[in-house]
């Protein structure tokens, strides 16, 4: 196995005597999109801050597989200086980090970002979605083997979020990237590992398909046309049927204790109660649910 | 576009140039002008009250230049320098710069250079523009005090600008920096004053030495003084990194 691009060991964050990060041993393979989740407070930017060289561990290390000026990291609001066009902005990024990068790089990467009209347009008058664009165009400019980003798209609206989750997807097929968000559905559509970080500590590690299927509950819903009294009763009664519930506008969600009889014998009983059916489909664990049930099953324990 | 290109579009899109202009070659034309009519200008608004000035000479005319540099020229630059060097007062910018610059010293040095440049540059308008003014209204001035005085003051207002940097590394806010600045150099400044065997050797020595010299005073007699602050200069500007390298964003 390759030397992970991210690896820390124990890592141990203390304020006074508010532990902010604990034992946080992170594994971010090369080529990954790596999901940071978390609630609010939960040491996201703390960690980032650390692997940034921003803060200093109070315990533990933090290993780099690329040279840290490799790795390019976007605060959650970044701010500049307003009197600073964008196109100096990126600039100042290129010219510290990759001099030897023709400046013509500049106007690609504010164009990518969404910000090609406004280039030479100061930044003081930039709305909080644009200044985080900005940011992500300085932080593509250099071409980095790693990138960081801290909540890169809360500030957007849906098209921009969806505009930015596209970029950050398009980036991962040259760069690592390391996405810390409190918005899980963001995480579930562009990464592929996610961190599960509550209170400072590392509760999940690897990938996301894995995290989800753990977590499969063996579960459909079944739509039909109403009434669907009828129908619940009939799949109550059904021996691999768990429980059936009813969810409203004509869906009843079944747990079953066999995945095999059910797909076999849900059609027969639909036959036998006369109902009409809109559609059938198992229901999938979404990162939310998951990110729920975690952190509330540790927050408990 | 680098860390130097900044500092100079900060100098001349934020005004900062004009200030620094105003506060130096404002007072360097105003102090001749005052010193040549301070009988006429004491005459007009003392209400009949006979005061007596001393005569007007090229040394009271520099004097009073060097008095307002020192205070206002002095104070103006100090807050320049501050609102440049302290870049950890928004930390969003801090992390931008940080995470990107080569060394803590990549940012510093420039940051600081081009602050103490640009003081320097209307310290020497200032001190040439009261030179003009004073051959003009009063006498000559001997251009040799003019020269080593000039260059006795670039040197102190580096050390300044240093000390700027060096209390970038305590403070988090360009005020907070700023008055630490302000009074460790009056601090010195008296220092200096009190003490006679440290006098030769402090910084603030450098302030008055181009009236000094214009009397008859050495240049030597402040090669001692201009290799303190120059090597406190250098000191002060090493601290700053290293502080600045263990600050947390």
């Amino acid at each position: 196995m390759t030397e992970p691009v991210v690896r820390t060991e124990g890592l141990r964050k203390v304020y006074g005597s508010i532990v902010a990060l604990d034992a946080v041993d992170l594994r971010v393979e090369a080529g990954s999109i790596y999901g940071l989740v978390g609630p609010n407070g939960a040491g996201k930017s703390t960690l980032i801050g650390l692997l940034a060289g921003l803060r200093h561990p109070s315990a533990g290390s933090v290993h780099l597989g690329v040279e840290r000026r490799r790795m390019a990291v976007m605060p959650d609001t970044p701010r500049f200086d307003p009197w600073l066009t964008a196109r100096e902005v990126v600039d100042l990024a290129r010219a510290m980090v990759t001099p030897q990068a023709p400046a013509s790089v500049v106007g690609g990467s504010l164009s990518r970002a969404g910000l090609g009209d406004v280039a030479d347009r100061r930044v003081g008058g930039f709305s909080r979605g644009m200044l985080q664009r900005l940011g992500i165009a300085a932080t593509i400019v250099s071409d980095p083997d790693l990138l960081v980003f801290d909540e890169p798209a809360s500030a957007l609206d849906p098209l921009g979020r969806y505009e930015v989750l596209e970029l950050i997807g398009s980036l991962a097929q040259r760069s690592t990237i390391l996405f810390a968000s409190h918005i899980l559905a963001d995480v579930q559509r562009v990464c592929d590992t996610v961190g599960v970080l509550r209170e400072g500590r590392l509760l999940y590690q690897g990938p996301l398909a894995s995290l989800l299927s753990d977590r499969v509950q063996h579960a459909y819903v079944v739509r039909v046309r109403e009434p669907v009294g009828p129908l619940r009763e009939a799949l109550g009664r059904q021996p691999w049927v768990r429980e059936a519930t009813e969810l409203g506008h004509g869906r009843v969600r079944i747990e079953v204790t066999s995945v095999a009889e059910a797909e076999s014998n849900v059609a027969a009983v639909l036959t036998s109660v006369g109902a009409h059916l809109v559609s059938f489909e198992p229901e999938a664990a979404d990162l939310e649910s998951v990110f729920l049930e975690l952190t509330s099953r540790e927050g408990g324990a | 576009m680098t860390i130097w290109r900044l500092e100079l579009l900060r100098l001349f899109r934020t005004l900062r140039w004009v200030g620094l202009l105003a506060s130096y070659v404002a007072f360097g034309i105003l102090g001749p002008v005052l010193t040549r009519y301070q009988e006429e200008i004491f005459r007009s608004v003392g209400g009949g009250v006979s005061i007596q000035a001393p005569p007007p000479t090229p040394e009271l005319a520099m004097a009073t230049y060097i008095g307002n540099a020192s205070q206002i020229g002095l104070i103006v630059t100090v807050f320049i320098a501050a609102g440049s060097l302290v870049f950890d007062a928004r930390p969003e910018w801090a992390a931008f710069l940080r995470t990107r610059a080569r060394s803590i010293g990549a940012l510093v040095v420039p940051k600081a250079a081009v602050t103490a440049a640009a003081s320097s540059v209307s310290f020497a308008l200032g001190a040439i523009a009261a030179w003009i003014v004073t051959v003009v209204l009063i006498d000559d001035v001997p251009a040799t005090a003019m020269i080593a005085g000039i260059v006795a003051w670039t040197l102190y207002l580096a050390f300044a600008v240093a000390m700027v940097a060096l209390a970038a590394g305590l403070a988090r806010s360009a005020i907070g920096a700023a008055g630490i600045t302000v009074v460790v150099l009056l601090l010195i400044s008296i220092v200096a004053e009190v003490l006679p065997a440290v006098r030769p050797w402090a910084p603030s020595t450098l302030v008055g030495a181009i009236v000094e010299m214009m009397e008859g005073a050495p240049a030597l007699d402040y090669v001692r003084a201009a290799l303190v602050t120059a090597g406190l200069t250098a000191l002060a500007v090493w601290g700053s990194v290293r502080l600045l390298a263990r600050r947390e964003i």
